[in-house]
């Protein structure tokens, strides 16, 4: 049995009546790229907020290396290696590319928020580990430029490079292709394989290829419930998941 | 004993009836900012002006007429009117922007208004009498009571049960609340926004119109009175719970009273005394009485 | 992010800005004025520029500034840096316990909240007569020496002198802000101005980031309100009252916010301008209330912003976004 890195169980969240999730259990292993698909308003982000400390959960436990993290607030997450990516492009608009992975990177010290009495050091631990992201991210070049002025496809890959800033033990990328160009989608996909090297992975995806072609285990969500788990072909051959996406391509 | 008992159960009589007036007035300033803010997310910090262009318009129409009751109808109408102008050829630009723009865009209506009051009525503080039927008191046994605060609370009351039948039974008032809580889908829904919106204006503004005339006998108009007044509309919705009627009602009767009750033994003070209670309560709700998070 | 522009040339524009200033406007008093008003307006600029948070009770803080230097200088004989660093410490901590408490609300609350506590300030210096004179005011304030080692003791009884004790406090605040607006700490207020709630998610508290801007906003108001009382001779109520924090608030909006260099434009042209205009007409907000409806339905990035693009123009090099400018 391999150690789950992050165990959640009866997890729920409710807005007001609405279940947005509800009773979610699941492991996620150490090592491995677990996706998380279902229909539109599954609750799929929802469940990442609740791992993440976006939004507190109503119910439940979230495991993760052997602790719960379960109302810790949001802000200790990274430093314990949770880092997440956004569904909606959500960056630092008005700051240059380096400036917000050396933020992100520059989080982990908190303390390091608070020096008010230099300049941002250009060759500090945090201005390195930006630049090495930065090219990973295939974004040489673009240290200086303003992020809104960056293109979709590379806020897209920025925002993945602000979560792989954190460390992390575990990721959680939320639909990282959405709205990405054709031309685009494959660097993702070529990111997203390189990462499995140093990080457990936990992946929203609408894109059926890349899930099939990249995850180990597949959590299929439905109205805030698991409906379905297991390897990447067992979900595709399981009833219940292709009721649910009736009239939705699989 | 008992005379001393009866003395202190009329002065609460007296206080309570006080903040009652009070606390309806600035219920009815707290409203009108809460239905701007709800429906178009807008922030007027424009409303303490029109509350003293509604005590000036008041002063000015008597001063024609000689007639109190045609200038308690002027002041609100006409202040009303102006915000119609105003919400079509500025107000209704900013509905999209930032809360920072409109709130320096109406700094700056604030003061044109402002100084075009003193231009007009110069800087002398005009006094307004309430007409010969309110004026003196009222005796109810051996308690007397002011009759024009007793109209005050007579038409403040009258007032909001209109405006919150504008809101329950109409189906503007349906349109307005539901934009309160939801304005996208209201747009969605085709009302005719633009219309909607101007006449929401309006509406919250005449509100302040008409709390600055009903004050007017009391305090006077006074150009600089707006500037009070925005600050306690701010701490009514603060403690409320902006969007919120009931809401804005508790804030209102809260200040009131609490500024009544503190004038009893500390005049001075009576603000002092506002703010503090209005810092307890967001220490202890800081979504508000009736806000939600 | 200016870090392109090296900090020499800071430090050489604040101190050409400190000794040009009295040749530019009519009076060493007004030009003493823009200077002091620049300091509050930078503290405004921390906040709504930088942090992107709109606090109206500015002139709570530059008031409280006032009254604790007049109070300790009238009372105390203790020199001028231990008065000044007195106000600068009472104004932080003020300001910290202002902001926490306003932070616990968001939006459009949070900023009813700080003029709240703004007009709580007022009041209670309006009541409190013995302390700080009521409505009269603090009468007398004296401009305490200077006493430094090796030194003769310095004083500042007149303009010139006073002038020059201003400019190089000036130079010093402003150096150590525009130190702030470019430090590590610059930079995680920019990203919370930008982006509140990805700057949360990577791992900063933005409460007590808040707290802490609010801490330094007030320390450098108190600081101006200080030195306008000396200058004044006279701590008014005034100094207080919420028309204080417009004025701040206007000069700030004016100048352009995001740039230190806007906060000084923007004190210098609002007080050259109330000073010509209020001679001429009593009336003359009327024009000012004009001018801030069209500056921000128009030119909502100020004139300073105004100037860097005309100037790039000039040089053939005209981008929509300057590093300068990152107001949104
Ligand atoms: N703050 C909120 N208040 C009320 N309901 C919410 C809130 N946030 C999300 N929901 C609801 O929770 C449900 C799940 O939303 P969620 O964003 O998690 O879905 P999702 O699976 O990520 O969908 P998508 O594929 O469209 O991104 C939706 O029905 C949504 O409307
Ligand atoms: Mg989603």
């Amino acid at each position: 049995m391999v150690e789950a890195l992050l165990d959640v169980r009866n997890l729920t969240k409710r807005y007001g009546d609405f279940h947005a999730l509800n009773d979610v259990t699941m492991k996620v292993e150490k090592g491995s790229v677990h996706g998380v698909i279902g229909p539109n308003g599954a609750g799929k982000t929802t469940f990442f907020h609740c791992i993440a400390g976006t939004t507190p959960s109503s119910d439940g436990e979230i495991v993760f290396e052997g602790r719960n993290i379960e109302g810790l607030p949001q802000h200790d997450r990274p430093g314990l290696g949770i880092g997440r990516s956004f569904q909606v492009n959500s960056l630092f608009p008005d700051l240059p590319v380096i400036e917000n992975l050396r933020l992100a990177s520059q989080a982990l010290e908190p303390i390091h928020g608070f020096i008010f009495w230099r300049a941002v050091v250009h060759k500090d631990i945090d201005q390195r580990r930006a630049e090495s992201v930065l090219h990973r991210l295939g974004l040489d070049g673009e240290e200086q430029t303003l992020v809104r002025a960056l293109s979709h496809g590379q806020q897209r890959l920025l925002e993945v490079g602000m979560a792989l800033m954190a460390q992390p033990h575990l990721i959680l990328l939320d639909e990282p292709t959405s709205g990405m160009g054709v031309d685009d989608v494959p660097k993702m996909i070529n990111l997203i394989k390189g990462l499995r090297e140093e990080c457990t992975i936990l992946l929203i995806e609408h894109n059926i290829r890349l899930v099939s072609e990249v995850c180990d285990t597949v959590t299929v969500l439905q109205a805030g419930a698991v409906i379905a788990q297991g390897t990447p072909e067992h979900i595709s051959q399981d009833e219940h998941v292709k009721s649910a996406y009736l009239g939705e391509e699989l | 004993m008992r005379v001393r008992g009866s003395f202190l159960m009329s002065l609460y009589l007296f206080q309570t009836l006080n903040g009652l007036g009070l606390g309806l007035i600035y219920f009815l300033m707290g409203l009108g900012l809460t239905i701007i803010f709800g429906m178009m997310n807008f922030v007027n910090f424009a409303h303490g002006v029109f509350y003293a262009a509604g005590a000036f318009i008041c002063y000015q129409f008597i001063a024609w007429t000689g007639m109190f009751w045609v200038g308690l109808f002027a002041g609100p109408i006409v202040v009303g009117l102006l915000a119609l102008i105003l919400e079509r050829f500025l107000i209704r630009r900013l509905y999209a922007s930032d809360h920072a723009v409109q709130i320096l865009v109406t700094i700056g209506l604030m003061l044109i208004l402002r100084e075009s009051i003193l231009l007009i009525w110069g800087t002398v503080p005009k006094n307004v009498s309430p007409p010969e039927i309110l004026s003196g008191v009222l005796l109810i046994g051996d308690f007397a009571y002011p009759k024009y605060r007793l109209f005050i609370i007579g038409v403040t009351i009258v007032a909001s049960l209109g405006v919150w039948l504008l809101l329950e039974r109409t189906r503007f008032g349906m349109t307005v609340r539901a934009g309160s809580e939801n304005p996208i889908m209201v747009s969605m829904l085709g009302v005719n926004t633009s219309k909607l919106f101007a006449a929401t204006f309006a509406l919250g503004v005449t509100l302040a119109g008409l709390a600055g005339g009903l004050m007017a006998p009391i305090r006077g108009a006074s150009a600089f009175m707006g500037a009070e007044a925005l600050g306690i509309a701010f701490v009514v919705v603060v403690i409320g719970g902006m969007g919120s009627f009931v809401g804005a009602l508790a804030g209102g009767l809260i200040v009131g009273l609490v500024q009544s009750f503190t004038s009893g033994f500390w005049p001075e003070g009576t603000n002092v005394m506002i703010y503090s209670v209005m810092a307890l309560i967001i220490m202890l709700r800081p979504n508000g009485l009736f806000g939600r998070s | 992010m200016s870090t392109s522009v090296p900090f020499r040339v800071h430090i050489a524009a604040s101190v050409i800005i400190a000794a040009a200033l009295p040749f530019l406007v009519p009076s060493t008093v007004l030009a003493t004025e823009i200077l002091i008003f620049g300091m509050a307006v930078i503290g405004c600029n921390l906040l709504l520029g930088y942090t992107g948070l709109l606090s109206f009770g500015q002139a709570l803080f530059f008031g409280a500034g006032a009254y604790i230097a007049s109070l300790t200088a009238i009372h105390w004989e203790i020199g001028l840096i231990p008065v000044l660093l007195l106000t600068i410490l009472a104004g932080a901590i003020l300001a910290a316990i202002v902001g926490y408490l306003a932070i616990r609300r968001q939006g459009i609350y949070f900023v009813m909240l700080t003029l709240a506590f703004g007009q709580l300030g007022y009041y209670i210096a309006f009541l409190a007569e013995e302390i700080t004179g009521g409505e009269d005011g603090l009468l007398d304030v004296p401009r305490p020496p200077l006493e430094l080692p090796l030194l003769p003791d310095m004083t500042f009884a007149n303009d010139a002198s006073f002038y020059g004790l201003t400019a190089v406090i000036f130079v010093l605040c402003f150096l150590m802000m525009q130190r702030l607006v470019d430090s590590p700490l610059g930079s995680v207020l920019k990203a919370i101005r930008q982006n509140e709630k990805r700057a949360e998610a990577i791992g900063y508290q933005v409460r007590l980031y808040k707290i802490a801007v609010f801490a330094f906003s007030g320390a450098i108001t108190a600081l101006a309100g200080g030195l306008y009382a000396m200058m004044l001779n006279f701590a008014p109520l005034s100094n207080i009252d919420i028309e204080t924090s417009e004025q701040i608030l206007f000069m700030a909006v004016l100048g352009g916010l995001g740039s230190l260099y806007g906060s000084v434009i923007g004190a210098g042209v609002f007080l050259v301008a109330s000073d010509f205009f209020s001679e001429l007409w009593p009336r003359w907000m009327l024009l000012l209330g004009l001018f801030l409806v069209v500056v921000m339905m128009f030119a909502p990035g100020g004139l300073w912003h105004g100037l860097v693009v005309g100037f790039e123009r000039l040089r053939g090099r005209h981008k929509t976004s300057t590093e300068e400018n990152d107001h949104g």
